[in-house]
């Protein structure tokens, strides 16, 4: 199989490599030797977030102990105890969105990728997310199939009762290049076609290929009128028809296939597993959904059909009840606001969570890449923009990785990040990841785990 | 222009500033009686300065693309709605540009559902695989998809897109009347998927407000009142310009809103009014209300079912719009009158059922689709009712609350105090009296319900609104309908939905003159008049120059 072999050397060529070899501040101490997987491996590297919204149970999420002596019994994070040795926890950062304006769950979800803040919660714009960052570099040296998923257990934008706040920030984790929210979806055989597409041999089905040749022609006639279309319209109108013939463009690209190869040995697994879900309706029980977006990403991090991904629980102050483990309450309103009488309730929705964070692993740590797994080659983000949900804390927020790359495959418990900015913690990962940057959003260290 | 922004700009700080000065109307809204409103400064109704702004351009939302689907190829659409995703509202409305995006989500499942109907729209005819077939067979779905007359590029563009698709096919092995067929459906498909069917007409930009063109207002009728494309005869008339003129107009509405099609208004406009969307999501906890998730979801369904009987008869019998408010009857079914603790109806069908006397349920704010709306989780919280019906019912609704307080209100509510004990500590502190002064009381009145609308445990809650002693639902729904402001504020629902931009009179003066213009001296009319009197406005019939939200 031919392919553009990715040397760390073009990937610091791509980032700012020079800038990121003067971070600045001292580092806090050399905990870890350094990096030395991602250089001598052959897997390029994979980002996957896992988000949950509503902010946490604080002190019931993070271990007790100390840097050296610590477990995870008794905590939110402990269905993740076989996955210890390559955790890194990482206590008491502080959103980005501190630092801005606005309702602060709409500060803590943006702020969590981007490392930025918004200036206040009508804003509709901030600065690429991490995941988009990643895809995007992956495009230009060394494409996939796919750029990345955006996907959801519930994407609806829970009706506020406060009028002002129906807005689309609940929901945004994501940001493209100029900054703009990503929708994402919840419907995962839409997303199973998608990834597979350009896997069978298309001569091999005659309808696929009808298909194929019969969107295309729609696509490549939709955009013959680009030109005469906008001719006459002022900026913001012309914007709203480009985004129109930017996703037709992008979708015609995806259709011609891209030159990405498909890795050998790759086929394409039974669908059956994917079911459509459908996007906006809340779904009430998103154990299944999560497990099985934990495969199609295993199925499609093992063809290397994309690298980048981002998963949410939900948006922010919405409303989905946990039917699979019995608790049939809003989130947001009645769990995560009434911290005296339902503390537990959402300690024990903190650790399902981990527990569907815990499967994703355990998958990618059963599957072979090269003489590895494929843990050893992705980072998994977990957590939550806000701290404590009921006070909307975003002094403290939930920050946890999970993986065996670079340094990440020594855990770590860093108990007192002092609040720095969580956009220092985007910072290193970057960094082991082989994309060093000199600032990402409004952060300019990396931070020393 | 720029007199206007900062006329706006300053009004807006003056509104800021005064936040709630303990009366309704005082958040801004519209004719009210309260001195030092800023619709008391507004210019005369009758002499509104030309308009400066237009709506932003947008695309076709998912229910008016399915019936345009519908009504030029008397298709089912109905799944092809379920398979686009769903759209952005702004106050309710999916009929605003700005939140109608047209990304990578929309437009793939868009394409999906071209291909698809243009597989069910039309039989192949016998003339397939002849020069100019396709687009002889197609130009006339096409005049009426795009609102206009093809060109002959576009008309040509057409069958080479059929020829190209189906030669390609052919050399892949399909038979060549399969290999055509293909080709036709490829052509019908990229007219689906043209921007020209997606995105509303744009002529050249002018520098100050014009009419529409007949064109253009052929087709912001047919949105508006059909959520679909004009049919030939509305669409003749616009492009001849006769749709301009008065008379021709006025029996064009007449015409429209006889049609069948009208019904969809109704619905649609029912749901961005009385905001049911948020229906689909409901954050009640049904277990907090003895309650099965089940029996919730079958619940709120009769009762958007009874929300749209009920504004339907409304609308259909020319009463009032203040009856929509005052009205001492609903409809339900038996299990519906069973939940809100009525007598009647017996079977699984709907029947007007009278309230009686001693009920205090009273016209669309005491039906379970609206005041459930204001119920969070197991919570029943007398703002959250205030501020719906300030904001859904006056257009008037209040500031949140300043950042500072936020805070303190979470660990306020931590400490789980009865309502009565918020409502005294709101009141106590100024930074927060000003607006509790109104929202208060009339979320209080509700106590009498409980968070799924049914009869609660409380007695109706009574207080003081401008002045006024009331007691219960029947009494302040008494005291606000004789402010007049619903009939500007359902106007200004009418207008988003119809012209496609949100409007704000608090902050801007064309705004206010626009709805002040269209609703002066309309109290105690019904609502078709309302609905006629927004069509033949200025606002509706003209664009201004500026395309902002």
């Amino acid at each position: 199989m031919a392919r553009k072999k990715l040397t760390r050397r073009t990937m610091l060529r791509g980032g700012l490599g020079a800038a990121a070899v003067s971070l600045a501040l001292p580092r806090l101490e050399a905990m870890f030797e350094s990096s030395t997987a991602f250089a001598q491996g052959s897997a390029h590297p994979r980002f996957v977030a896992f988000y949950v919204p509503n902010g946490v149970i604080e002190e019931r999420w993070f271990p007790e102990g100390n840097a050296s002596d610590y477990t995870f019994a008794g905590t939110a994070l402990e269905p993740l105890a076989a996955h210890l040795p390559h955790t890194t926890a990482l206590r008491r950062l502080r959103s980005p969105g501190t630092e801005g304006g606005g309702n602060q769950h709409m500060r803590g979800i943006s702020g969590f990728l981007t490392g930025s803040a918004i200036a206040n919660d009508r804003v509709t714009e901030l600065s690429i997310s991490i995941d988009q960052f990643i895809a995007n570099h992956y495009a230009e040296v060394a494409p996939t199939p796919v750029h990345s998923l955006q996907l959801a257990g519930n994407n609806e934008l829970d009706p506020p009762l406060n009028t002002v706040y129906n807005n689309a920030l609940k929901n945004a984790l994501s940001f493209d290049q100029a900054g703009r929210i990503l929708p994402n979806t919840a419907n995962l055989r839409a997303v199973f076609n998608r990834l597979f597409a350009g896997v069978e041999a298309p001569e091999q089905d005659l309808e696929a290929e009808r298909r194929r040749v019969m969107r295309r022609s729609v696509l490549d006639s939709v955009l013959t009128e680009r030109d005469r279309l906008q001719t006459h319209l002022g900026a913001a109108d012309r914007a709203r028809v480009e985004e129109y013939f930017e996703s037709v463009r992008a979708l015609e690209l995806r259709i011609e296939g891209s030159d990405a190869p498909i890795a050998a040995g790759c086929s394409v697994p039974e669908a059956a597993g994917f079911p459509e879900y459908e996007d906006g309706p809340r779904l009430h029980a998103i154990g299944e959904h999560a497990r099985q977006t934990a495969e199609l990403l295993r199925l499609a991090f093992s063809c290397d059909l994309t690298r980048c991904a981002t998963y949410m629980a939900g948006g922010e102050a919405a409303g989905c009840s946990y039917r699979d483990i019995d608790i049939n309450q809003h989130f947001h309103n009645s769990i995560s606001h009434d911290r005296r009488g339902k503390a537990n309730l959402h300690h024990r929705i903190d650790t399902f969570h981990s527990e569907l964070v815990a499967a994703f692993a355990d998958g990618l740590l059963a599957t072979a890449e090269g003489e590895g797994t494929l843990l050893d080659s992705t980072v998994i983000t977990y957590g939550s923009g806000l701290g404590n949900g009921d006070s909307h804390d975003l002094r403290s927020i939930a920050f946890a990785v999970v993986s065996r790359l670079g340094r990440f495959a020594e855990g770590r418990y860093l108990q007192d990040l002092d609040q720095r900015s969580s956009g220092d913690a985007l910072m290193t990962i970057l960094e082991e990841m082989g994309l060093p940057q000199g600032r990402f959003g409004d952060s300019r260290n990396a931070l020393s785990v | 222009m720029n007199g206007q922004k900062d006329l706006s700009r300053a009004l807006a700080a003056l509104l800021l500033l005064s936040a709630c000065e303990g009366e309704i109307g005082s958040g801004g809204g519209a004719a009210g009686d309260a001195p030092g409103t800023p619709m008391d400064r507004m210019a005369d109704p009758s002499t509104c300065d030309p308009l400066e702004h237009g709506a932003p351009l947008r695309r076709l939302n998912r229910e008016e693309i399915a019936f345009a689907l519908l009504d030029v190829f008397e298709l089912d659409m109905t799944a092809l709605d379920a398979a686009l995703p769903r759209d952005g509202r702004v106050g309710g409305f999916a009929t605003v540009g700005s939140r109608l995006s047209s990304g990578e989500l929309f437009t793939e499942a868009m394409v999906d559902v071209a291909l698809e109907a243009a597989e069910g729209a039309i039989a192949a005819p016998d003339c397939l695989g002849e020069a100019e077939c396709v687009s002889r067979e197609l130009a006339p779905a096409m005049r009426l998809l795009f609102r206009r007359a093809p060109s002959v590029g576009e008309l040509d563009a057409l069958d080479r897109v059929a020829l190209d698709a189906a030669s390609e096919l052919e050399e892949l092995g399909l038979s060549t009347a399969e290999a055509q067929r293909a080709g036709l459906e490829s052509a019908l498909a990229s007219i689906i998927a043209s921007p020209s069917f997606l995105f509303l007409h744009r002529e050249e930009a002018s520098e100050s407000a014009r009419a529409l063109t007949g064109t253009e207002l052929a087709e912001r009728l047919a949105l508006g009142l059909w959520l679909s494309v004009p049919d030939d005869e509305l669409l003749t008339l616009g492009e001849s310009g006769e749709l301009q003129q008065p008379d021709v107009l006025d029996g064009q509405l007449e015409r429209m809103m006889a049609d069948a099609r009208f019904d969809r208004f109704i619905e649609s406009f029912v749901k961005g009014w009385l905001t049911l969307e948020r229906l689909d999501n409901s954050g009640v906890d049904p277990t907090s209300f003895d309650l099965s998730a089940g029996e919730w979801e079958s619940l709120l369904e009769l009762m958007r079912e009874e929300t749209t009987t009920f504004v339907r008869h409304i609308f259909e019998s020319d009463a009032p719009l203040r009856e929509a408010f005052t009205a001492d009857y609903t409809f339900a079914n038996a299990a519906l009158a069973d939940h809100y603790g009525l007598e009647g109806p017996r079977g699984d069908a709907f029947e007007r059922v009278d309230l009686p006397a001693e009920s205090d349920r009273r016209g669309l704010l005491t039906q379970g689709a609206v005041l459930s709306q204001a119920t969070s989780g197991d919570q029943v919280s007398v703002v959250f009712r205030g501020e719906a019906v300030l904001a859904g019912f006056l257009c008037d609704p209040p500031p949140p609350p300043p950042e500072s307080v936020v805070e303190e209100i979470g660990e306020i509510l931590a400490e789980d105090p009865s309502e009565e004990e918020k409502m005294a500590r709101r009141a106590a502190d100024p930074r927060c009296a000003g607006c509790h002064a109104s929202l208060d009381p009339v979320g209080w009145a509700f106590a009498g319900f409980d968070g799924v609308a049914a009869p609660s445990a409380l007695p109706q809650g009574s207080g003081v609104l401008d002045g006024s002693n009331f007691s219960g639902v029947r009494e302040l729904t008494d005291i606000l309908t004789e402010r007049g402001q619903y009939e500007s504020c359902f106007t200004e629902k009418l207008l988003i939905h119809l012209v496609g931009r949100s409007f704000r009179p608090r902050d801007v003066l064309e705004d206010q003159c626009a709805i002040a213009s269209i609703a002066t001296g309309r109290a105690g009319e019904s609502m078709r008049a309302l609905l006629r009197a927004t069509l033949l406005s200025d606002a509706f019939r003209q664009t201004g120059p500026l395309q902002e939200n």
